[in-house]
């Protein structure tokens, strides 16, 4: 009998295991975050304006990092960008927390956290893009 | 416990997001970010219906902070949202400026009338 070497991953299934390994860690992250703001008085809307205009910010900047003249490991943004920041931000609760505030009456927050949260969302990301272009 | 949950349900939502947005980006041959898109739209929608189903049942934390903060939190993205849609405004021209408009509005206008939606669907349970 000879003995079967063990099975070499694929570039693919490691990529998918790099995704779910960072996206892991991004949501216990943005978990974290919640949990102090929480802890100290914040509402959970500015908690997750924190890290949806944080993590557009790091995007841009790995973004701008691989696709430069810097070309890490090819699972550098699969782990990082699709999975620890692409976890890290979240749509689904900007979303809900949208219509929770339109439900509470705060009429003037439903309207006023998703343009801030898409302008600051979107500045981030620039400036992002920019700086991690640079030398 | 908890945010062990979140992050392994995290993990799993991040790869239905790597999944999905795969599928949809390669079944067109266009360059707009339907991927991030379709997953967003529909995270929002399965977010309103789970904020509807808690509205209206009693749901354990433990279940929601898995399924909301953990599955539908990886699953859904923000920074990929306004990355391709900076990388989109700069691709210059009418086109690109056209692009990160529809871009930045189907999320918006969707989202918000999907979270809508799925939360009518959710309480209605």
């Amino acid at each position: 009998m000879t003995k079967s070497a063990p099975p070499t991953p694929t570039i693919a299934s490691r990529r998918r295991l790099a995704v779910a390994a960072g996206g892991a860690l991004g949501a216990a992250a943005r978990w974290s975050v919640a949990a102090t703001a929480g802890a100290v008085g914040f509402d959970t809307p500015a908690a997750t304006l924190t890290v949806n205009v944080s993590g557009a910010f790091l995007l841009g900047l790995v973004v701008a990092r691989h696709t430069g003249r810097f070309r890490a490991s090819p699972l550098l943004i699969p782990f990082v960008g699709v999975g620890l920041l692409g976890a890290f931000t979240t749509f689904s609760l900007f979303s809900t927390e949208v219509l929770a505030l339109a439900r509470d009456g705060s009429w003037a927050l439903a309207v006023v956290y998703p343009i801030v949260s898409v302008a600051g969302g979107f500045a981030a990301a620039f400036l992002g893009l920019r700086m991690g272009a640079r030398r | 416990m908890t945010a062990l949950l979140v992050a392994v349900f995290g993990g799993l939502g991040s790869l239905a997001r790597y999944g999905v947005s795969g599928i949809v980006q390669r079944s067109g041959r266009s360059s707009f970010p339907a991927g991030t898109l379709v997953v967003n739209l529909t995270g929002a929608f399965l977010g309103g219906a789970l904020a509807g189903l808690a509205y209206g049942h009693a749901v354990n934390e433990m279940v929601l902070a898995a399924a909301g903060a953990g599955f539908l939190g990886g699953y859904t993205t923000f920074s990929t949202w306004m990355v391709e849609t900076v990388l989109a405004a700069e691709a210059g021209g009418r086109s690109g400026t056209r692009r990160a408009t529809v871009n930045l509005t189907a999320h918006l206008a969707g989202g918000l009338a999907l979270v809508v939606v799925g939360f009518a669907a959710g309480s209605s349970l």
